[in-house]
C-alpha cells in the first residue's frame, strides 16, 4: 500500500535538487518539474511525506503518524498538480465533538442550523449570535487568503516589485470597511479566549473554539494573538473546492503520496533512503548537495525542505553565514509543545456522553471542556512539564477509510498539547517519560470513553523529542518553528530572505518555515517553486 | 443658570489637570469637578497613618516628555536624570537596573559582564527607536481603521518616520514588538532577576505576564521614553499642576462627583453632580475611565448598540494591589552595600517567578511569592514621615479584582504578610520594624479612585488596546456626543505619569496652532 521508491539517483547532475520529500518538498519539486527541469527528490526516511506520512506500525494498522487532518491545502495546487487523478481524495471532517467531563456534550455541525440548536441547550444568546460570528469571519477569512496565497511582502524595501506584491498581499484589506478592519485587528492581537469572550458567554462553546489558535505553538488560549487562526476555520468557504479541515483516503501519507505520483508523472525522480549531509557551496553558490554516503549530486538549484534551523546551520553551515543572519537563525524559536499518541483499537469508543456509534465519530473529538482547563494545561508545560490533563485532538480515520486497519478493528489518532520540548529534566530524557505521557493522555480519554483502555491493542506514542529524532522535526516543532508573529510573512525565517531565497546563491527554501508556514498546505513549496521561476515579481 | 464655564473637566489627577490647564491657557473657563478630596487622582498623596504619607500610587514621572511639560511651561522642574531602580535576586545579587547608563553598566558588570554589554546594545536601541516610539506616543493619533481619511501628506509623513530609523532597525522593531518581554529580554540579558526586573518596566499593573506576546512594545513605550523625570517625583509634578491650574484660573469643585453627563440632540449640555446641582456647559472633559464616561455618565441613548457593546469590551482587569508601609528605621536591604541608597527596588528573582505570579490570577487567586516593586519615598521627602520613620510603598503583582471568596480579612491579611515576608527575606528584620499597614486591593482601588477592574492604566495596554484606545469611535479623544471629550489615560497614548493624554485630548477643543504657538 505505501509507496516504495529507488534509493539510488539514475544521474550525476540535475537543473534540481530538492533535499527532503515531505509534503511541500514534493509540492514544489512537482511545480519544477511540470515546469520542464529535470529534479531530483532526496528523502531521508524509507517513505516520503515528512510528517504527512501514514505508516504500518503494527501489523494491519496504519496510522496517521504524526499529521492527522489536512488543513487548508490549497485547492489551486489541487488543479494544477491533478491530485485528483493521482489518487488524492480528501473527505471533509463531518462535525467537531466536545465531550464533557460532567456527562454532556457539544457537537458542532457541518450544518449550521443543526450547530445552533446543540449551541442553545447551553447558551441561546449563543446561539443567536453564532450566525451573525461565521458570518464576520467568513466575510474576514478573504484577507487570510490574499495572505496566504502571495509571497510576504518586505516593509523595508521601496522596490517597485515588493510594492507591488504588498498591494496585491492587503487587497482584502483595502476592500474592507472600517469595522470589519478593527475586528481584524483584533484578530491580529487578541488572544482566542479574549476575542472569543467578546462573542458569546458559554465555556463550553469558547474552550473548543479557541483551541484553534494554539494547535503546535507554545502559547496558551489566554495569549495574546492566538484569536486570528480562528479564521483559518471559515477558510474552507473562501476556497469554494472543498472544506477547510479533512481526512485524505489512507492517512495525510495519502496526500503526500499523490503529490509524489504527480511529480513522478512529471518526470521528477524521487529518491528514498538518501541522508544529504549538506550543501555543496563554492565561491557563496550552491553547486549540489553531498550525502552521508559520500556521494555527491551536482545541480543547478539546491532548494531544502528542511527547517530553517537544520537548513542554514546543517546543509550550509555558520561558515557561510554572516554574524547576523547567524544570530536571527539563533533567535528563531520551535520550542515544539505537542504530541501524537496513536491507538490500534478492537472496539469503537464509546462516550459517556453519546454512547454507541454515530456521526460524532466522523469528524473530530476535542477534550477542551473548558478555557480555564486549557490555560491549566499550558501553565503546567511552561515550567517544563507535560500537561496531566491536556488538551487531545483526536480523529479515528478508519470510520473514513476502513482498509487502514483489520476489519471491525479501528485506528484512532490522538493530537496532544501540551508536551513542551524541554522538559525540566533535559530534552533527551524524554524516553523516559514517554509511557507516562501515553497514560496521561489514555487516562485523560478514559475520563469521557470508559471502554477505552480495555479495547487498545497497540499504542505508539510520539513525544516531540520523539518527532525531532525521528522526523527531522527540529525541537519536535510540527510547523517547523513557532507560528508566532514575530517569526511571520516577512520575518519567516528570517529578515530579508523571506522570499523562499538564501545568501548562498541557488539555494532555496521551500517548506513550512518560510510563509506563510504551518499544516498541510503546500503553499510554501508551490510559492518557492514560482519564485524559482521568476513567475513573482522580484 | 447662565454659562459660567465653558468646559467642565472631570477628574482631578494627572491628566485632568494638564487638560484643565491648557484648556484654561486656551482662554476658556474651566471647572474641574474631583470626586475625592485631594487631587492628584492616582499621583496624590494620603495620610494613611498619623504622620505618614504615601506619595501616592505611580510615583515614576520617568515618562514624562519635554514637550508637554513647555506646552505646561513646566519645563523648569524637568530634570536630566532618572532615577536608580535596583533588581534584587536571590542568594543576595543586586544590580542598577535604570538610571545613569554609565553607572548602571557599571553596576551589572559587577554581576555579569555579558549583562553589562547586554545593557550597552539595549540601551543603544532604545535610544535608536526613541523617535518612532516620541512621535506615536506625542502625536495626535491616526485614524488605523480608516486610513483613507487621514490626509495623504500626514500618512507620508508618518511613514518616513518609520523610514527614517533605516530598514535594518525598521524590521528589527516590527520584529521586536510583538514578542512576549520574555524572549526579547532573552536576546539582550543572561541574569534571571535583571530580566524580572525590567520586565516589570512593561508588565506593571496589566493583565500580561512576560511570555505574553507583544509585552516588548510596552517595554520599548517604557523604556525608549524614560531618561527625564520630574523634580520631586509625581508629587511635585501633582503640586506643580495644581499650582499652575489655579494660576490660569481654573476653579476647582473637590469631594464631588459627576452624576450624568447631561445630553441633547447628540450634543453636551451640561453635567449634573451628585448632589443634584446642575453645571450648563457645552463642553465636557472627562479624565476618568471612559468605560465609566460612556456607559455611566451618558444617557444610554447617546450611543449606538454597536459603541455600546465596543466599549463594554474595553478590557480592564486589574492586576496590582497596592501596599503602604509605615515602617521605623531605614530599610536595610542586605544586598546593599552600606553607602548604597535605595529608595527604588524590585523582586522578581526569574521570569518564570513573575510568570507564575501572574498565573495565580488567571483563576481569581494571588501568588504566595508576589513579585513587588517597592518604593520609598520619605528617602527623598523625608516630610512624608515622622523622624527616623520611613514609608514604604509596594506595587503587589498581582492580585485579582475579586478572588474566589472575595476578599476578606483574611486573604486580605495573607496577601500583607506574604509582601512583608517576601521583603523580609532581601532585608532581613523588615517586619519587626513594621508599624503600621494599608492594603489597596484592585477592588478598593477601584472604589477609592473610581478605576473600573482596578486596572491602574484605565485599560489594558494590549497591542488592540494601544493601536485603538479604547474604541474607534474614540481614537482620536472625540466621542460620537458633541463637545464631550476623553483625555485620561484610557485614551491615546495610555497610562503612566506623563500628562500626555491629557495634552493630545486639546487637539480637540484648541486650534492646532494655538497650542503650538503656546508651546514656543
Amino acid at each position: 500500500m505505501v509507496m516504495k521508491f529507488k534509493n539510488k539517483p539514475d544521474h550525476s547532475r540535475y537543473d534540481v535538487v530538492v533535499v527532503g520529500g515531505g509534503h511541500n518538498g514534493l509540492t514544489c519539486a512537482a511545480y519544477l518539474a511540470k515546469a520542464g527541469k529535470s529534479v531530483l527528490v532526496l528523502e531521508k526516511r524509507p517513505v516520503v511525506g515528512g510528517s504527512a506520512v501514514s505508516q504500518e506500525v503494527f501489523p494491519g494498522f496504519t496510522y496517521t503518524v504524526c499529521s492527522y487532518v489536512v488543513s487548508l491545502f490549497r485547492p489551486h495546487i489541487v488543479r494544477d498538480l491533478e491530485l485528483a487523478r493521482h489518487g488524492l481524495e480528501i473527505i471533509p471532517l463531518e462535525s467537531s465533538f466536545s465531550p464533557l467531563p460532567n456527562g454532556d456534550s457539544l457537537c458542532r455541525w457541518g450544518d449550521p442550523h443543526r450547530t445552533r440548536r446543540e449551541i442553545a441547550r447551553f447558551s441561546a444568546k449563543d446561539a443567536e449570535i453564532s450566525t451573525e460570528f461565521s458570518l464576520a469571519m467568513s466575510q474576514l477569512a478573504r484577507f487570510t487568503k490574499s495572505i496566504i496565497d502571495n509571497p510576504a511582502p518586505n516593509p523595508a524595501s521601496l522596490n517597485p516589485g515588493e510594492l507591488v506584491q504588498a498591494f496585491r498581499a492587503s487587497q482584502g484589506l483595502r476592500e474592507a470597511n472600517a469595522d470589519q478592519r478593527f475586528t481584524y485587528m483584533k484578530l491580529l492581537t487578541m488572544s482566542a479566549a479574549d476575542f472569543l469572550d467578546q462573542w458569546f458567554e458559554s465555556d463550553v462553546l469558547k474552550a473548543p473554539m479557541s483551541v484553534s489558535g494554539i494547535i503546535g505553538t507554545f502559547l496558551g488560549v489566554r495569549s495574546p494573538g492566538t484569536a486570528y487562526v480562528l479564521l483559518h476555520h471559515y477558510m474552507g468557504e473562501i476556497d469554494g473546492a472543498m472544506r477547510a479541515w479533512g481526512f485524505s483516503k489512507g492517512g495525510t501519507g495519502g496526500i503526500s503520496e499523490a503529490i509524489a505520483r504527480s511529480a513522478l508523472s512529471y518526470g521528477t525522480e524521487i529518491v528514498t533512503e538518501a541522508d544529504v549531509s549538506n550543501v555543496i557551496i563554492k565561491n557563496g553558490k550552491a553547486m549540489g548537495v553531498a550525502l552521508q554516503n559520500g556521494d555527491e549530486i551536482q545541480a543547478d538549484t539546491v532548494i531544502s525542505g528542511l527547517d530553517p534551523r537544520r537548513t542554514y546551520m546543517s546543509l550550509i553551515g555558520e561558515e557561510h553565514l554572516d554574524s547576523e543572519l547567524t544570530e536571527q537563525i539563533g533567535h528563531y524559536k520551535f520550542r515544539g509543545s505537542s504530541g501524537k499518541v496513536n491507538l490500534a483499537v478492537d472496539k469503537l469508543p464509546e462516550f459517556v456522553s453519546r454512547p454507541g456509534d454515530g456521526p460524532h465519530l466522523y469528524g473530530d473529538v476535542a477534550i477542551a471542556p473548558s478555557v480555564q482547563y486549557l490555560e491549566k494545561a499550558y501553565d503546567q508545560a511552561k515550567y517544563g512539564e507535560f500537561s496531566e490533563r491536556p488538551y487531545i485532538n483526536m480523529v479515528i480515520p478508519t470510520l473514513v477509510d476502513p482498509t487502514m486497519a483489520p476489519p471491525g478493528k479501528h485506528v484512532i489518532s490522538c493530537f496532544v498539547q501540551y508536551a513542551p520540548y524541554d522538559i525540566k529534566e533535559g530534552a533527551s530524557n524524554w524516553p523516559q517519560k514517554r509511557e507516562a505521557f501515553g497514560d496521561a493522555v489514555v487516562d485523560t480519554l478514559s475520563e469521557y470513553i470508559p471502554n477505552l483502555k480495555d479495547s487498545i491493542l497497540h499504542r505508539q506514542v510520539l513525544t516531540p523529542w520523539d518527532l525531532e529524532q525521528e522526523f527531522g522535526l527540529t525541537e519536535g516543532n510540527i510547523f517547523h518553528g513557532e507560528l508566532s508573529m514575530e517569526q511571520l510573512l516577512y520575518l519567516r525565517p528570517a529578515a530579508g530572505w523571506a522570499k523562499y531565497k538564501t545568501p548562498v546563491r541557488n539555494l532555496w527554501m521551500c517548506a513550512s518555515g518560510t510563509h506563510p508556514g504551518g499544516g498541510i498546505m503546500g503553499a510554501s513549496g508551490e510559492m518557492a517553486a514560482k519564485a524559482i521561476l521568476g513567475r513573482h515579481a522580484a | 443658570m447662565k454659562h459660567q464655564f465653558d468646559v467642565v473637566v472631570i477628574g482631578g489627577g494627572h491628566n485632568g489637570l494638564t487638560n484643565a490647564c491648557l484648556l484654561a491657557m486656551s482662554g476658556k473657563r474651566v471647572v474641574l469637578v474631583e470626586k475625592r478630596n485631594d487631587l492628584g487622582g492616582l499621583a496624590a498623596s494620603i495620610e494613611f497613618e498619623p504622620g505618614f504619607k504615601s506619595a501616592g500610587i505611580w510615583h515614576e514621572t520617568g515618562n514624562v516628555t519635554e514637550a508637554v511639560m513647555k506646552l505646561l511651561r513646566l519645563d523648569s522642574l524637568i530634570q536630566n536624570e532618572s532615577e536608580t531602580v535596583y533588581a534584587l535576586g536571590e542568594s543576595g545579587r543586586i544590580a542598577p537596573v535604570s538610571g545613569p547608563v554609565d553607572r548602571t553598566v557599571f553596576g551589572l558588570n559587577e554581576v555579569s559582564r555579558a549583562d553589562g554589554k547586554g545593557y550597552l546594545r539595549y540601551r543603544e536601541f532604545m535610544r535608536r527607536i526613541r523617535p518612532v516610539i516620541s512621535r506615536f506616543l506625542t502625536e495626535r493619533p491616526l485614524n488605523l481603521m480608516a486610513v483613507e481619511s487621514e490626509a495623504p501628506m500626514e500618512l507620508l509623513t508618518r511613514a518616513l518616520g518609520l523610514r527614517r530609523l533605516g530598514a535594518h532597525d525598521m524590521v528589527e522593531l516590527l520584529r521586536v514588538a510583538p514578542m512576549p518581554v520574555s524572549d526579547f529580554l532573552s536576546e539582550y540579558f543572561e541574569s534571571d532577576f535583571i530580566k524580572g526586573a525590567l520586565s516589570l518596566n512593561s508588565l506593571l499593573g496589566t493583565f500580561a505576564a512576560p511570555r505574553s506576546p507583544g509585552t516588548t512594545t510596552n517595554l520599548l513605550m517604557h523604556e525608549s521614553m524614560s531618561g527625564l523625570s520630574i523634580k520631586g517625583g509625581s508629587l511635585g509634578l501633582t503640586d506643580a499642576l495644581i499650582k499652575r491650574a489655579r494660576d490660569l484660573g481654573v476653579s476647582f469643585r473637590c469631594g464631588q462627583a459627576v452624576s450624568r453627563i447631561l445630553v441633547d440632540n447628540k450634543s453636551v449640555e451640561g453635567v449634573e453632580l451628585e448632589n443634584g446641582d446642575i453645571v450648563k456647559v457645552a463642553a465636557v472633559s472627562a479624565s476618568i475611565n471612559p468605560k465609566t464616561v460612556l456607559l455611566d455618565l451618558l444617557p444610554v441613548a447617546a450611543l449606538t448598540h454597536t459603541t455600546a457593546d465596543r466599549i463594554s469590551n474595553f478590557r480592564c482587569n486589574g492586576t496590582t494591589a497596592h501596599l503602604l508601609l509605615a515602617v521605623d528605621g531605614p530599610v536595610l536591604f542586605e544586598a546593599a552595600s552600606k553607602d548604597q541608597t535605595i529608595s527604588h527596588a524590585r523582586i522578581a528573582p526569574t521570569l518564570d517567578h513573575v510568570e507564575k505570579a501572574f498565573d495565580a490570577v488567571k483563576y481569581r487567586g494571588f501568588s504566595e511569592a508576589p513579585v513587588l516593586d517597592i518604593t520609598i519615598p520619605s528617602i527623598e521627602r523625608p516630610n512624608l514621615a515622622p523622624d527616623g520613620k520611613n514609608v514604604v510603598s509596594v506595587m503587589v503583582s498581582y492580585a485579582p479584582f475579586e478572588p474566589e471568596g472575595g476578599w476578606n480579612d483574611a486573604a486580605r491579611a495573607t496577601l500583607t504578610n506574604s509582601v512583608v515576608d517576601v521583603i523580609t527575606e532581601f532585608a532581613p528584620g523588615f517586619e519587626r520594624r513594621v508599624i503600621a499597614t494599608k492594603l489597596s486591593t484592585p477592588a478598593d482601588l477601584a472604589s477609592e479612585y473610581g478605576l473600573p477592574g482596578g486596572h491602574l492604566h484605565h485599560g489594558e495596554p494590549g497591542l488592540d488596546q494601544i493601536l485603538v484606545r479604547p474604541i474607534p469611535e474614540c481614537f482620536d479623544h472625540t466621542t460620537p456626543v458633541q463637545g464631550l471629550t476623553l483625555c485620561g489615560s484610557g485614551t491615546h497614548p495610555g497610562g503612566s505619569v506623563a500628562c500626555m493624554a491629557g495634552a493630545l485630548a486639546t487637539h480637540e477643543n484648541l486650534p492646532k496652532s494655538k497650542v503650538r504657538s503656546d508651546a514656543a
